[in-house]
């Protein structure tokens, strides 16, 4: 190699190698050519000086790249000049910063709800996968529960599915040893817990032998509550049993905390076997009981649509083996198997569409935030005018003034978007714990729902709370930023487009408000209805509990249990009853009347049993007759109650005083074919929901049972007592209880004014949760209006002097302001009524004695935000009526 | 102005030559590379990376053309400077 090639070697080595190629190229021909003029030397020589030259360039880089990091030190000092301007500007600040952290924070916590209930999959493995398997009837629904061989027929013959289970909620009374309680249990499969992706904590789940025999193996498995709660967390409670309904049961294992089955309620596992003892003999082996529900994972080669295709063969194979028994539980008289994703089985559509709404409301008044932003950044900006006019003059450029306003607006979101984080966690904590309280209906799934689904802020809502803010700060930083570029020294305030957005952001922001405020008037009038609905009785100071009874027992255990709760001190006033008001109904029944068609002039009601001293316990209207009395036992005349929808139903216009009717049920005395004479009609009570229509209701005594011993479902169970301390009574009447008879726990002790709270806490939650969203949102707006009036004032002020100074006088200058906020008013609220109207519609479901379009709720809201608007805009308005037309005439 | 004169030829080496053969003064490569950057950076010109060329043992040049800006950067400042010089230029010489 030469003398050249080496160097030329060693150069190139030397260069990058993003250079390399054709930098060597340069210089192996420029050595060529000084080689042919000049010699080999000369050509090293220039080759030497070159690379030299070279390597310095190379070496000046860092000061080329500092100069570009000035760019950086540049944003710092905006960034710095940023914070400055906050300071020195605090109310603007703040105003900026509460709006936006309440606005993006309420935003951010709903849509964490909505995105648990709604979006995020159940905590299975392959839950996208799994079903209920229901069968398909002429309901929409299906039917949800099936005797146990169908399930075990399906689960033996389908194709579609990698694995199946089946579960079913129960309520059983466990002794774990000398103090028995009652527990929510589930009954399931042995194919339960894999499916679910659920392993013991400790000990076993149940085996698939366990599932062979009916009532043979007697396991329970524990949930992690009750082993806490029951057991002491005894570390070898797997060597310990339970006692259930007189048999004993071996504890197998214990689950770990975070499941609580399919209902979030459960606390024991009993195998599906085992209901043919503790439900009733033929449970698990008969096919005549509906009760277990089918859940089934979709195999990974088999799409949704395949399945489906397969159901109706399989249905027909299941239904030759075990057909169905019941004509409602096939459509058109066929039998088909009906796939429902198993999340939708989980989430209500009813809540679903609720917080979709809430999800809207709380984007509006987002978009109120972020109007309300806009309008303070352009306000400010129009203020600053001077301020940036004085720095363009001083040879700031266009760009450095818009990169300031632009870092003063990123760095308000900024604080802005962390104080949201911390609304948004409040947010949430308080939707959690004040979440609706676990009743019948709809919001018993939502309540579920939330055990379910634990809640949290995750780092998903996070960066979106941080992007919306962000975004926020870019875009509307951006409006004034290139405003106030463009500004100069010598520029006379004018009326620029800015003002019509700044109206338009107003108008906006009333229309939203008022559409907000429209749902939560709304919302709030259901709470009202429903708080002060008419129960047709007295909830104050009643309390009720009921006896889980695990033997039938003669009236005479009934009378002793009512005669030794009278003799405790501190209740005022004691009853028993079958159900009592509030408590989810009672047992319901054709009622024939006498002297009508035995079919078709029966009257379908509820009926309870209850004690002579229950209507005037809970505080009941009697209206016409009398009440039971001690007098009316098993050997008198057998006599009845009713309500007074029953007495308009079936006596219409008549006293139904003397009256006879029949309810077919075995009695202890006389046979069912036996009339009850009617002796008194009472005031309708609610039993189960608000919701639901007034049934009629028939009360028979209490002392006149029904079979010998009354039948467990009829028996007067339920204690109703008007105590002077609630506390003291549930002691007190669990310890008489407990005495009288060990077996039987007391359960769903609560006061009346609890039970009253529940069903009515659906409307209490969603109109607290649209009012808080509602007041927010009427307060951006009215500070909003404010601002925008304010500062739109403040600028005509040398008009309005002119104006003044010419003749006019205050009450045509209040009118010129006035009349401006006010027509913005008017359009807002306008605006915002149309989309109240075409929105309140889809809060159907949570609106309790109100119609979607209630005229007073749309007025009244009309009038408060419109009132709103003109107290806004009139403060500015009577401000500029003292302008002192001379000083005005100065300024500027 | 190099690079219009050379037009299809403008490359490292021959943009060198050229400015050394007209001014009479010393240029190494490099510093002809880092104003070519520079002036790439302010999107003056553009310049890619030709296909190998036996001439030179089979490496690639980097080509560079005027783009747009480039050219009406230089016909601006040509104006200016020859506006400036017009009538000057027995003076400018004798100077």
């Amino acid at each position: 190699m030469s003398l050249l090639g080496v160097l030329l070697w060693l150069a190139g080595a030397a260069l990058p190698r993003r250079e390399r190629e054709y930098m060597l190229g340069d210089l192996e021909e420029e050595c060529a050519r000084i080689q042919d003029e000049r010699g080999t030397w000369a050509a090293a020589a220039w080759l030497l000086g070159e690379s030299a030259r070279n390597a310095a360039r190379r070496a000046a880089q860092p000061i080329a790249a500092l100069r570009s990091r000035q760019r950086g030190a540049l944003l710092a000092t905006d960034a710095r000049q940023a914070l400055r301007v906050m300071r020195k500007a605090p109310g603007f600040t703040a105003a900026v910063v509460v709006t936006l952290a309440l606005g993006i924070g309420a935003n951010t916590a709903i849509f964490s709800v909505v995105d648990a209930l709604l979006f995020r999959p159940l905590p299975f493995p392959g839950a996208e996968r799994l079903y209920a398997v229901r069968l398909a009837s002429d309901k929409p629904d299906g039917v949800v529960a099936w005797p146990y061989p169908k399930y075990a027929a399906f689960a033996r013959e389908q194709d579609a599915f990698d694995a199946t289970a089946a579960y079913s909620p129960a309520v059983v009374t466990i002794d774990p040893g000398g103090r028995p309680l009652r527990a929510e249990a589930e009954v399931v499969t042995s194919s339960y817990f894999p499916l679910f992706g659920v392993h013991a904590a400790m000990g076993r789940v149940f085996t698939a032998d366990e599932e062979r025999l009916p009532a043979r193996d007697a396991v329970v498995i524990l949930g992690d509550a009750l082993w806490r709660g029951s057991f002491d967390a005894d570390p070898n409670v797997t060597r310990r049993t339970v006692t259930i309904k007189d048999r004993v049961y071996a504890i197998v294992g214990v689950l770990p905390p975070d499941f609580r089955g399919q209902s979030g309620t459960s606390e024991l596992w009993l195998p599906v076997m085992m209901a043919d003892h503790f439900m009733y003999k033929g449970a698990a082996s008969a096919s005549f009981g509906w009760w277990i529900r089918p859940v089934a994972r979709l195999a990974p080669s088999v799409t949704e649509a395949a399945a489906v295709a397969r159901m109706p063969a399989l249905s027909e194979r299941v239904g030759r083996i075990e057909p169905s028994r019941m004509k409602l539980a096939t459509r058109n008289g066929r039998e088909l198997f009906q796939l429902v994703p198993y999340r939708e089985t989980k989430i209500d559509p009813a809540v679903g569409r609720s917080f979709m709404v809430l999800l809207g409301a709380v984007g509006f008044v987002l978009l109120i935030a972020c109007a309300n932003t806009a309008n303070l950044l352009l306000g400010r900006a129009l203020v600053r005018r001077e301020e940036f006019a004085v720095r363009r003059a001083l040879g700031a450029s266009r760009g450095d003034i818009v990169r300031q306003v632009l870092a003063e607006s990123v760095a308000l979101s900024l604080v802005a978007g962390a104080a949201a984080i911390v609304v948004a966690r409040w947010t949430i904590a308080w939707l959690t714990t004040a979440k609706p309280l676990n009743v019948t209906g709809f919001w018993s799934q939502y309540a579920r729902t939330f055990d379910f689904f634990d809640v949290s802020l995750d780092p998903r809502i996070t960066v979106f709370n941080f992007s919306v803010a962000l975004g926020v700060g870019l875009l509307f930083g951006m409006l004034p930023a290139r405003q106030a570029a463009g500004l100069e020294l010598d520029q006379a305030p004018k009326r620029r487009a800015g003002d019509h957005l700044c109206s338009l952001l107003v108008v906006v922001q009333l229309a939203v408000s008022v559409a907000v405020l429209a749902s939560a008037g709304l919302l709030v009038r259901s709470f009202a209805n429903a708080a002060s609905a008419d129960l047709g009785f007295v909830p104050d100071g009643v309390v009720s509990m009921t006896i889980s009874m695990q033997q039938r027992r003669p009236a005479s255990f009934y009378r002793e249990l009512r005669d030794r709760l009278r003799a405790l001190p501190g209740l005022d006033a004691v009853a028993l009853a079958n159900g009592a008001p509030l408590g989810g109904g009672v047992n319901s029944g054709p009622i024939e009347i006498g002297g009508r068609d035995s079919r078709d002039g029966a009257v379908q009601a509820g009926i309870n049993v209850v004690t002579p001293s229950f209507f005037e316990t809970l505080g009941i209207r009697r209206l016409e007759g009398r009440g039971f009395s001690e007098d009316d036992t098993e050997t008198a005349a057998r006599v009845a109650i009713v309500s007074r929808t029953f007495a308009d139903a079936a006596w219409p216009g008549q006293s139904a005083i003397g009256k006879q009717i029949r309810h077919g049920l075995r009695i202890a005395h006389g046979d069912a074919k036996g009339w009850t004479t009617v002796v008194g009609v009472v005031d309708d009570a609610v039993y189960g929901t608000l919701e639901e229509p007034r049934a009629p209701m028939l009360y028979l005594s209490a002392w006149q049972p029904l079979g010998t011993p009354a039948a467990l479902s009829l028996a007067p169970d339920t204690i109703v007592v008007r105590p002077t301390s609630a506390a003291a009574a549930f002691s007190a009447v669990r310890a008489e209880v407990r005495a009288l008879d060990p077996s039987s726990p007391v359960y769903d002790a609560a006061t009346m004014a609890d039970r009253v709270a529940r069903v009515t806490s659906r409307y209490r939650y969603g109109s607290a949760m649209m009012s808080a969203l509602a007041l927010l949102a009427l307060l951006l707006a009215g500070v909003g209006t404010y601002a925008v009036a304010g500062w739109t004032t403040a600028r005509r002020t040398r008009e309005i002097g002119i104006r003044m100074a010419l003749g006019a006088q205050r009450r045509d200058v209040l009118g010129l302001v006035l009349g401006g906020g006010l027509a913005l008013a008017a359009a807002g609220v306008a605006l915002g009524l149309g989309v109240a109207l075409a929105v309140s519609r889809l809060l159907g479901g949570m609106l309790f004695g109100v119609t979607p379009h209630d005229p007073l709720t749309f007025a009244a809201i009309a009038v408060v935000v419109g009132s709103i608007a003109a107290i806004a805009s009139y403060l500015p308005a009577r401000r500029a009526t003292r302008v002192d037309p001379v000083a005005a005439l100065r300024t500027d | 102005m190099a690079i219009v004169r050379l037009e299809d030829g403008a490359y490292g080496a021959t943009i060198r030559r050229d400015i050394e053969a007209r001014t009479r003064r010393r240029l190494s490569i490099s510093a002809v590379y880092t104003t070519l950057d520079r002036l790439e950076e302010k999107g003056l010109i553009r310049s890619w990376t030709g296909e190998p060329t036996p001439e030179r043992g089979g490496r690639r040049r980097r080509h560079v053309a005027l783009l747009p800006p480039g050219r009406r950067a230089l016909r601006e400042s040509y104006t200016a400077y020859s506006n400036m010089a017009t009538g000057l230029e027995q003076r400018l010489k004798t100077l």
